[in-house]
Parts: C-alpha cells; structure tokens; sequence
C-alpha cells in the first residue's frame, strides 16, 4: 500500500484508466519534476515550461475532452471529474503551479466539450488550438475582480473587467490593465467573461494572439512559479460571433464548478507532499535531551495526527466535489447554482485548511518549515496564492447566504 | 513497401534505482530477491520502444512488443504498450524465470516467438537488461535469426527498406546503413520513453496479447541453458571513510589537499 | 588443432596494426590461466597485415597465434570477423577464449558467442580455471551482487573489463607458431559511413589517473568548469553521474557508470554525487575514492576513503588552492 492509499478516496469510483493515468502522472512528475527540483530550484524555462509542455501535449491533458473527430481523446463524460480530481491530485503534489494552469485547461474543456454540449461552431474554432501539433496551449481566465473602477458592471459583488460589443462581424473587447488568473505573459488563449451593455454577460474565448492584446511585463508574486502572470489592455479586440461561449450565468457558473474542482485536487495533492514530508521528518527527528523521534512523543505525535485529519478530510472533500460534479443529480439537481455554491464551499474549505495545516506543520519543524531544501515553504507560498486568485472569501460568504438564506438585496 | 512490422523484445527488471538495501542476496539459492521495489521495464527497453516509436511516426507501421518472463507484471506491460506499440506476445512460463535462463536461452525463446509471431523487418532491443548488464541477447537474437545487427544505437531511422543507424561511440558515433530486416540494440542517448495519454491508457486494454508457453515454441528452456551461475555473493563496497573536518567548509577543502598530499595520493 | 588444448585470446588492433593495451593485460591474464590448468596460451590476430602484430604477441606469451589476413579486414566489420574468429575457434580448439570488454568486444564477442553455441559471460572482472574450465566473476544487479559463471561445454568465452589484470610483458626471445587460417569473407550486409567524433574532455575517461565527476547536485553546467579547475591541476578528467548528463550539463561521453564508462584511476573525487548503483559500479575499482557531499548520510560516503562533508560550492575552492601550494603552481 502506497502512502498516498492511506487517506481514503472513493477509489472504487475511479474507472481503471483513471488509476493508470494517475499512476503514470505520479511517476512523471516524481522524475521530471520533483527529482529535478533541488537543482533546478523554480526555474521557469528549465523545470517548469518543459514539465507543463509535456503534461498538456505529450500526455495531451488539453485533449481530452474535444472530440476525436477534432484530434480529441473525447473523454466528456461527466464522470471526467474523477479523472480530472486524479490528475490534478498528482500533479499538484509535484508543483501547485503546474496544476493551477492544468486546471484552467480542463475547466474550460469541461464547460465547453463536455458530452451533449460543444457547439459544433465553437469547438471547431477553438479545438485546433489545443488538438492540433504538438504545442502546450495555456489557457488564461479573466475573471470579475475586486474591482477598482467604480463605473464596471458588477457580478455577485465584483466587477467584470472588460467589456464586449456584438457587430456583425463578431465581438469588439475593450478592457485597461486587465488581471487574468494566470499566465498573462505567456497564455495562447484567455477565457475572458464580458459585460455587454443592457445585455447579459458573455463568456468569450480569445486566442492570446488576437490584435488589440498588449501585455504588461511580468509582475513579481511569491507563489505559482510556473505562472508567469502580467496585466493585459484589450484595445478593440475582434473575436469571431462564435467564440461566444455562452451567454448569461449558467454556463459561466459551471465552468467556475470545474475551475475548483481542479483546484481543489491542485490542494489535496499538495497536502499529500505536506504528509511526506511531516512524515520524513517525524520518522527521524530526535527531540533533544529524550532521545525520541517526534512521531513517538505524545505532544509532537498529537500535532502530526491533526495534520493528517486535516490532509484526510480535504482529499475526502475534494473527491466529494468530482462526485457532485459526474452526477448532478444524485445530489438533488439544483440546477448550476447549487453545484457552483457547494464547489466554491469545497474549495474555500479545502484552502483555509490547507493553510492551516500548513502553519501547524511548519511550527513543527522549525527553520526547517521555511528553508528552501524541505519544500514545506513552496506549497504554503503556492496555496496562498492560489487563495488570492479564488477570490476574497468574505466575498464567497455573500454567495453562501444568498443560496442559504434567499437573501433579496445582497 | 508493405507496412513496416517493427518488434521492440523488453524485459522486465527490479527497479535498477532500487537503493543497494533492496537487493537481497540469498548465496544459497544463487538468485537477487528484489525488497520493495517494483518491477519496472529494463531501462534501455524503454529506449528502444522510443525508438521504435519515432520510427512508427515518421516510416508509419506497427509496433509488437515481446517478452520473455515469469510473473511479468500486468501494469508494467500494460503501461509500456500505452506509450505507443500496437500489440503484445509474451512467453511466459516457471520455466522462465530469472533464474531458470541464460542469454542462450532467453534469445533462444525469442527466435522462436519471433518464427512463430513475425516476420518483422525491424527488431530492436535495449542494449542490455539493467539486472545481468551482459549485452549478450539482442546480438545472439540477430545471430540466431541469421539477420544483421547494430548494436548501441543512438538514434535510429528508417527509409524504404533501409535503415540508417547512429552508433554511439566512447567519443563520437557512427553512421551504419543496412538493408530491412535488421536488429538493432539501443543506448539511453535516443531518448526517454514518452508518457501514455490517456486514450493510449484506455486503448492499450484492448490491444491484441497473445501469450505462448516455452512447449507451444517447441522449446524446453532449462535444456538450452549453457552459462550457469555457480556462486552468487554480496559484495563488500563499503571503505572506511576519513571524515576530513575543518574551521569552515573552505578550511576542511585545505586540509583534505593536504591529508591526500602526506598520504602520497596526489 | 593444437596439441594443447589452448586459452584463445582475441587480439584488438590499432589501426597501425599493433596489438592494444587490453590485448596485453588479456595475455597476462591467459598466462596466469594458463599456466595453472596446463593448457596453452594462444592468440588470434585478424588484420590486413598481422605479421607484427604476431610478433608482439608472441613476444607476450602467446605459443601459438593464429591469423586471419586481407584487405576485407581493414576495418571492423562484425560480420566479417565472426566468420573469421569462428573459422580460428575452430581449428586452435580452445577451452577457453578472451575478449577485451571494449566497445569492439561489446559487439563482437555476443556474436561470436552464438555462432559458436557456447556460453559467454560479458564484462568479466576476474577469472579463473576450476577443474579445467574456465570460472568468469561478473558484478550483476548493478553490482549489488557478483556472479560466478562456468560453462557446460567448450568453449567458454569471457570479455574482460579493460584493467582487471596485469598486462603482460613482452620478451622478444619467447618463440612460438604462426598458424594462418584460410576465410572466406562473407559479403558485407552493413556499411559504415565514418566515424563522427565529439569534443569531450581533455583527458580520456578510461585512461585517467585522475578523475573528477560531478552529480546532480551541482545543480547546472558552470558547476562543471569548477571541477574542470581542479581536474586540470591533478591532470585528470571530468566526469558525472548520470543526471547532470541527462539535463545537459555535460556531455554524454563522459558519463561515469554502469550505463557509462567503467573506470579505475588511481584517485576518483566524487563531487556532489549521492552514490546510486549504477554509479558506484561504475567506480568501485578506483583505488582511492574522495567525496564531497552536503549531506553526512549520502550513500558516496559509505564507498569512500576520504569524504568532506559541506557545500561543494565551499569545499571546492580550498580544495584547488591548497593543491595548487602543494603542486607549486
């Protein structure tokens, strides 16, 4: 029994493929990137590049969903959650960035390819991007934000970036230093949600090399190396009528579903590194003058015991959310804003969990905690920035009461 | 030409990364028991299957991937055949066990699958298992097939009916041309094995497999055996290390100079 | 056939024609061989002109050496000589035949081998006659166990890892026979588009008294210009263990390794190196080994004779400056 087999997952879930899938994920990563990192520290062009090259190419990760008929693997089934948690699940264990930007991909896949639900126009704009040669696609979101322009439109507490003009030759995007989730520096295509005036919002899919994108130089963050984020300006950029993925909430809301699944696997795998390396530091860590390793005395082992329960229900909770997700209706069919209300729960739980396991653990192992060397420092960096990009939680807790209350005005 | 039938023989060992703790002696019995290692593919297999591959993507034709074993591992195979061959035929018997075989054997076994599964016009092997490191069975396959062979490639290419091989020399390589078919043993400089996507994952499930028994070959493995093991023993590697200490890491550099100097090492 | 029954060495030719440094050491080995089972010592030349090189190995001990000449012989062609090796097996009749563990050996012997049926063990590092047959020892399992080897039937073949044996010493007074072998030479079935040769170090690998190999832990390419510092001072390579190879930091040539070159200087510094299997198989016959590590558990320690334990980053420096006081340079 493998260590990571010691917290429980719904296993009998997963379809054999799923299992392989993640096995041969946890072997690449563990020799690509884990094994490399000492060295190579959080080099972007060295580890990272080459590591994101391969998960979403070689393994073809950004394939998996489209269709076959459009160089896809057509996996679209609902029950893709389960792959999609298992995948993130290993990849974050090696490096959080590295499945933050994954997670985007499929999230985006998921919303657009899933089975029953790709456009036929839509997908045959946007597959090629991903399905076509050998070349890795970042895909970019650009999210509402807090916002600081007083006059944006506002969705659920928070301002919608750029905004969008139908014609008859498409759609016409403007937007001033624009904040995408990620990789504004280097994404090939940014899911980009719109307000139009009088109308609802829209979900538009930008190829990164539309005219009119100019972007910022990269800004300095001290998590999510293998992101290399910087602001955009959209100046009338002209997208075809078909990369309109959606209009209004419902859409938007399931792609955000799929967003925090992916990190909320992201989360788990990473705790399961957190656990190895409590756990290699308990196994030989002597407490001077007792001549005891920490896992054998009843104060050091009490913290150890309530990292892992923290570790074990947050990787419950993760593979709870792929489960709501591959099957709707067993959990009542609430329709999208149910789903999008329990994810982004899950996914705020699984964070602040995360970092507070994180600040327990540290605490045990001292320097160490925060030397380079142990890691231990890398994965609380990269899980507080993933926190950022999820959105102010107090902000989250408005979306809480709307669902649990029927609020009217907030 | 007809479709390029290419065939990749692999085998599988304990993980050759295993610290030297996970290999278990037993000088009674003559034979390694492998500790809490998985089996993994041979190293220099996984070279030659890569090689094999990128053969397939730029000449087309298929891919068949043979082994010789006992107790080979589902997964290992499985995982292997994902990455990009298109079939497999595996000999597995007690008979072929580790222990039971030597390279005469083993290539012995491998001809025969090779009558009864080909013909191939391409048969490329590591060049040589992480567990015996002799190099001994790609060459005797190619001896016993009566087919030429390269051996140590580095990269290999195939046109029409030809092939162009890079050797990989002590300091430099060598281009070899030779005409289909041909065997060629292969190094680590063709590259790594690539990963299975996950369509290749679920489709190797589905892929043809065919597994013979040595009798089904005609073959008794054990009477083809001609290089035995007689001794099998651990080897003491370990040396008594002089810690050189110093005031600083700098200070410890100069005084190890100077301990090798009064100890006639430099 | 021999009115002995003989240990068969297979001369490997320089391309001026003279027998190499492993054809000598596997004469000092086939004597010793010889002379304890009371058998013979033989040789096989294969060349365009074999007549010097007959001379020098007979010089080396050989009572008996036979020859395969012509222009087909030029160069090594594995088809071609296991034709003719076979056609020398054949007649001398040996019990036992030897073959340098070099990357022609490599090639050659496992056909050999087969074309002969007889049982061959690869990269041997020490033999010996028990009971009239030949016993070859092999490090197996990334040399985590040694294997002894013995052959049913005649005969057995052996590579030997180039510097398991003493070489022998040339005598011009020793006599012995020349036996020419007619061939017929098969038609080639390989050709060979020349040799392309890389940059490496300054020093070959294989014949340095000194070598200087890096790992992973020094963490990128101008690590390597460092140990290259110290290397040039002690007159040695620079070699690594497989990882720096594998990200690009040095060249693949240079390796250290059972995947690598086996190698047995006199002093291996081992920098930054942990110590897996497959390398320290690859440096167990070095005769004094020096570790730098970080880490006081690393493996590399266990297989040292001298170790500093600190950043190589640190160590290294004091290390080079005091060898060049000492050196005086």
């Amino acid at each position: 029994m493998s260590d990571q087999d010691l917290f429980a997952y719904p296993r009998g879930r997963l379809h054999a493929a799923d299992k392989d899938l993640a096995a041969s994920l946890q072997a690449m990563v563990q020799k690509e990137v884990m094994d490399k990192r000492l060295e190579l520290k959080e080099d972007y062009d060295g580890l990272l590049a080459p590591s994101l090259a391969r998960l979403m190419a070689e393994v073809g990760l950004q394939k998996m969903f489209w269709p076959e008929k459009l160089g896809g693997e057509e996996h679209n089934e609902p029950e893709a959650a389960y792959t999609v948690a298992a995948a993130l699940e290993q990849i974050g264990r090696a490096d959080v960035g590295l499945a933050f930007l994954a997670a985007h991909s499929l999230a985006l896949q998921a919303a657009v390819a899933a089975k029953g639900s790709c456009r036929e126009e839509l997908c045959a704009a946007v597959a090629p991007l991903f399905c076509e040669g050998n070349r890795p696609l970042i895909v970019s979101f650009v999210l509402p934000a807090m916002s600081q322009d007083g006059g944006a439109p506002e969705w659920r507490g928070k301002g919608i970036q750029v905004r969008a003009k139908s014609g008859p030759e498409g759609w016409t995007l403007s937007g001033k230093a624009v904040r995408p989730t990620c990789s504004g520096a280097d994404a090939g295509l940014f899911g980009v949600l719109c307000a139009v005036d009088g109308e609802e919002p829209a979900f538009i899919l930008v190829p990164g090399d539309s005219h009119g994108i100019s972007r910022e130089k990269e800004f300095l963050k001290t998590g999510l190396a293998a992101s290399r984020n910087a602001d955009l300006d959209f100046e009338g950029v002209k997208v075809p009528a078909a990369n309109c993925a959606w209009r209004g909430e419902e859409g938007f809301l399931n792609l955000l579903s799929w967003f925090y699944l992916g990190l909320a696997a992201a989360g788990s795998g990473a705790l399961l590194a957190v656990y190895e390396i409590i756990k290699e530091w308990g196994d030989n860590r002597v407490i001077k003058g007792r001549g005891q390793v920490f896992k054998e005395n009843p104060l050091t082992a009490a913290l150890m015991g309530e990292i892992a329960k923290e570790i074990a229900v947050d990787r419950l909770l993760a593979y709870n959310l792929a489960d709501i997700l591959s099957d709707p209706q067993a959990y009542g069919d609430d329709g999208p804003l149910a789903v999008f209300t329990s994810a982004l729960m899950l996914v705020h739980h699984i964070y602040v969990s995360a970092e507070y396991t994180i600040h327990r653990t540290m605490e045990l192992m001292a320097s160490a905690g925060y030397a380079r060397e142990w890691q231990l420092e890398r994965y609380w960096r990269d899980l507080k920035t993933v926190q950022c990009y999820l959105g102010a939680y107090e902000l989250a807790k408005h979306d809480f009461a709307r669902r649990f209350y029927h609020t009217k005005t907030l | 030409m007809a479709e390029l039938n290419i065939l990749v023989c692999v085998k599988q060992v304990p993980d050759p990364e295993g610290p030297p703790s996970a290999f278990e002696v037993d000088s009674a019995a003559r034979k390694v028991t492998p500790k809490g290692i998985p089996p993994v593919l041979s190293p220099f297999d996984e070279n030659a299957l890569e090689a094999a591959i990128r053969v397939k993507e730029a000449a087309g034709g298929s891919i068949t991937m043979l082994s010789v074993g006992n107790n080979l591992s589902k997964a290992v195979m499985l995982k292997a055949l994902a990455s990009g061959a298109d079939r497999l035929v595996t000999v597995e018997d007690p008979s072929c066990d580790q222990e039971g075989l030597d390279a005469f054997a083993t290539a012995s076994l491998l001809a025969a699958a090779v009558r009864k599964a080909g013909p191939f016009d391409l048969i490329l092997t590591g060049r040589q298992a992480a567990d015996t490191n002799a190099g001994q069975v790609g060459l005797g396959l190619a001896q016993l097939l009566s087919i030429p062979a390269v051996s140590v490639a580095g990269k290999v290419e195939v046109n029409g009916g030809t092939a162009r091989v890079e050797t990989v020399l002590p300091d430099g390589y060598e281009v070899v041309e030779a005409s289909l078919p041909l065997l060629v043993t292969v190094s680590h400089e063709v590259g790594d094995l690539r990963y299975p996507s996950l369509m290749a994952i679920k489709k190797a499930k589905t892929l043809p497999m065919e597994t013979f028994k040595p009798a089904d070959l005609g073959m008794e493995p054990g009477s083809l055996v001609i290089n035995e093991i007689t001794e099998l023993t651990a080897p003491n590697r370990e040396r008594r290390c002089r810690l050189v200490e110093g005031e600083s890491p700098e200070d410890a550099g100069a005084k190890l100079a100077a301990l090798l100097k009064e100890d006639k090492i430099i | 056939m021999a009115e002995k029954e003989g240990i068969l060495v297979i001369a490997e030719l320089s391309p001026a024609g003279a027998p190499d440094a492993v054809t000598l050491e596997l004469l000092g080995l086939g004597a010793r061989l010889a002379a304890s089972s009371g058998k013979q010592l033989q040789a096989a030349a294969v060349g365009i002109d074999t007549a010097s090189a007959a001379a020098t190995l007979i010089a080396s001990g050989a009572a008996a050496v036979f020859t395969v000449e012509g222009s087909a012989y030029a160069a090594y062609d594995p088809d071609l000589h296991v034709t003719a090796l076979e056609k020398v097996v054949e007649e001398a009749g040996p019990s036992a035949v030897l073959v340098g563990n070099t990357t022609v050996g490599q090639d050659l012997v496992p056909r050999l081998a087969f074309a002969l049926k007889a049982g061959l063990t690869t990269d041997a590092v020490s033999l010996e006659m028990k009971g009239g047959a030949l016993a070859s020892t092999k490090p197996v399992y990334g040399g985590n166990a040694m294997a002894v080897f013995v052959s049913r039937g005649k005969p057995a073949l052996a590579s030997v890892r180039p510097g398991a044996g003493d070489p022998a010493k040339p005598d011009a007074s020793r006599t012995g026979e020349t036996v020419k072998v007619d061939v017929e030479a098969p038609s080639p079935r390989l050709s060979f588009g020349g040799k392309v040769l890389e940059e490496g170090g300054d020093v070959r690998l294989e014949e340095a008294r000194v070598i200087v190999s890096g790992g992973r832990g020094l963490g990128g390419a101008e690590g390597f210009e460092q140990l290259r510092e110290l290397a040039r001072l002690l007159g040695g390579a620079v070699g690594a263990s497989r990882p720096p190879v594998d990200a690009g930091w040095w060249p693949s040539t240079q390796q250290v390794g059972i995947t690598g070159k086996i190698v047995s200087p006199e002093v291996y510094v081992a920098v930054a190196i942990s110590g897996s299997s497959q390398h320290l198989s690859g440096i167990s016959d070095s005769r004094v080994i020096v570790a730098i590590n970080k880490d006081p558990e690393a493996y590399i320690f266990k297989v040292s004779d001298y170790g500093v334990v600190g950043e190589w980053q640190q160590v290294l420096p004091g290390l080079s400056s005091r060898i060049r006081e000492i050196l005086g340079v």
